[in-house]
């Protein structure tokens, strides 16, 4: 899918300028840029939540018709909803027994089915981001957008997340448009990396992750080498604006 | 001497610390309670003495007097009439208040125009002094009318101030999450805005109920139905019985009183039903935590 010529602007501040990129069906595509940069904004044109000054009205339309789910970056649950309720929340599907069935599935799934009855003030950060991730998984969808979703968590949990991340998504390989600064969260998730530069976002490289999602991991040394990579293309893309 | 004084008094502190755990919280209460009675003791005390030097049961009746006329007011012709009268007056005028606040508050708090549109109607009626809209209100209207219309335009801005207030309150996020999911807006409303405004709903709907019944009384004063407590006080005014003008203030009083109390025990029995699912919740809790 090709998106191109998407302009942005908040009041005097333009975002995002003339921006093309292309988005494969069925991978999982990481937009890293630099905080402020209007990955934000990006996203949630693509995903309708707001609207372009302007855009090739084909190529956004394309991406716009696909049913599409969500992973914020905060777990944005209901806080007098139990995970099961919240989970069944998003659900379609008439009946009550049928939603309910769906949402305990991925709450198994994500190793939170002793948790179904807990409010989310009764599960740490960790399990409520885990909440999240069964919802958008439950959520029948061809796209899902994450807004760096496993910002602000330590190592451990993020990579935790990360996993359940992938064995969920395994199961119908739905198209993923994910935006990040964070370099481990786009090398560990991203099949390809956009690289963004400072607002007004321009791409600054585009790159394929050479290493199997199976295999990615931090001792893999091409991850290593390609997170090197994109710490050097962050850091000069801000050096030009100095 | 003196170094024998202070010991005792800190053997006495210590003392008291250890049964303070235990007592303070009996203790707290209870002087609450005879706070309270010294209270009102004071206040009937204060009234017998001003009736004493008044000395004319028509002008200052004596405690005495109108609890003597509060136990005889029940067995009068009407009572029960004018009490359930001024009830189910109550009860529409507050009904309707709540459904047309709720409405116009969500507008209100949803859209920036709708608040701009119904700010001014919202102002001119809470700036309105009651009684002109009774007055006017008994040109327009049947008698047994004024007092529920009354009741209705006085406390539906409350209702919808309150609501628009909350609906502006509720968590950008979550409606964001709802518009991206697409949930549909029965859903969306049932349970996002809803429970999200439930303290606003409490608030207004609490200060709307003690408006109304003060606001549906004043308006029977004036209005005159068959029955109802104005009605009744009003006579007790024009036959100089001011002792029952007291015990059908005090029968008004109860009846306030007696709807709050239903009020807040209603919103409490909500609050703890959702606690006590929320605890009942944490006892289970499972063993062997998940990771993350």
């Amino acid at each position: 899918m090709k998106l191109s010529g998407i302009q942005k602007s908040f009041g005097p501040a333009v975002v995002l300028e003339d921006l093309s990129m292309e988005i494969p069906r069925g991978g999982i595509t990481a937009i890293l840029g630099p905080s402020g940069c209007g990955k934000t904004t990006l996203l949630r044109i693509c995903a309708g939540l707001i609207e372009p000054d302007s855009s090739d009205e084909a190529s956004l339309g394309e991406l716009r018709k696909l049913r599409a789910s969500f992973l914020f970056q905060e777990p944005r649950l209901l806080p007098w909803e139990t995970s099961l309720q919240n989970v069944e929340l998003v659900l379609q599907s008439i009946s009550p027994a049928e939603r309910r069935a769906h949402a305990l599935h991925f709450l198994e799934l994500v190793g939170l089915r002793d948790y179904s009855e807990f409010r989310p003030a009764e599960l740490s950060g960790g399990m409520r981001q885990r909440v999240s991730i069964a919802r958008s998984f439950a959520y029948e969808s061809e796209m899902l957008y994450m807004d760096e979703p496993f910002q602000g968590l330590d190592l451990e949990l993020k990579l935790g997340l990360i996993e359940t991340f992938f064995s969920l998504w395994k199961q119908d390989a739905r198209t993923v448009l994910l935006v990040t600064h964070d370099v481990l969260e786009a090398v560990l998730l991203g099949d390809q990396i956009i690289v963004l530069t400072q607002r007004p976002a321009r791409v600054r490289a585009e790159l394929l992750n050479p290493v199997n999602q199976s295999e990615r991991s931090l001792s893999h040394p091409e991850t290593l080498t390609l997170q090197g990579k994109l710490y050097d293309l962050l850091l000069s893309s801000t050096d030009t604006l100095r | 001497m003196t170094v024998g004084r202070t010991r005792s008094r800190r053997s006495f502190v210590v003392r008291r610390n250890r049964t303070d755990n235990v007592l303070n919280h009996f203790s707290g209460r209870l002087r609450g309670y005879l706070i309270f009675a010294g209270s009102v003791l004071v206040l009937v005390v204060v009234w017998q003495i001003a009736a004493s030097i008044v000395g004319l049961d028509i002008i200052l009746p004596r405690p005495a007097s109108v609890l003597k006329e509060l136990v005889l007011v029940p067995s009068q012709p009407g009572f029960l009439q004018s009490l359930e009268a001024t009830i189910a007056r109550g009860i529409s005028g507050f009904l309707l208040s709540a459904a047309v606040g709720f409405a116009v508050g969500l507008l209100t708090g949803l859209s920036r125009n709708a608040e701009s549109a119904f700010r001014p109607v919202l102002t001119l009626i809470q700036s309105t002094p009651v009684m002109s809209v009774i007055l006017l209100a008994l040109i327009w209207f049947q008698t047994g009318g004024v007092p529920v219309f009354v009741a209705f335009l006085m406390s539906f801005p409350v209702i919808a101030l309150n609501v628009g207030r909350g609906v502006r309150e509720v968590d950008p996020q979550l409606v964001e999450m709802a518009k991206a999911f697409k949930l549909k807006g029965a859903r969306v409303l049932g349970r996002l805005y809803i429970p999200s405004l439930s303290p606003y709903l409490v608030a207004a709907a609490s200060i709307s109920v003690g408006l109304t019944w003060r606001v549906v009384i004043a308006a029977e004063v004036l209005s005159q139905p068959v029955f109802g407590i104005g009605t009744q006080l009003q006579q007790a005014r024009v036959e100089l019985e001011t002792a029952r003008v007291f015990a059908w203030t005090a029968v008004a009083v109860i009846l306030t009183g007696g709807s709050d109390l239903l009020f807040y025990l209603f919103s409490r029995l909500i609050r703890r039903r959702r606690d006590s699912s929320a605890a009942t919740a944490s006892k289970s809790l499972p063993k062997g935590s998940v990771g993350a």
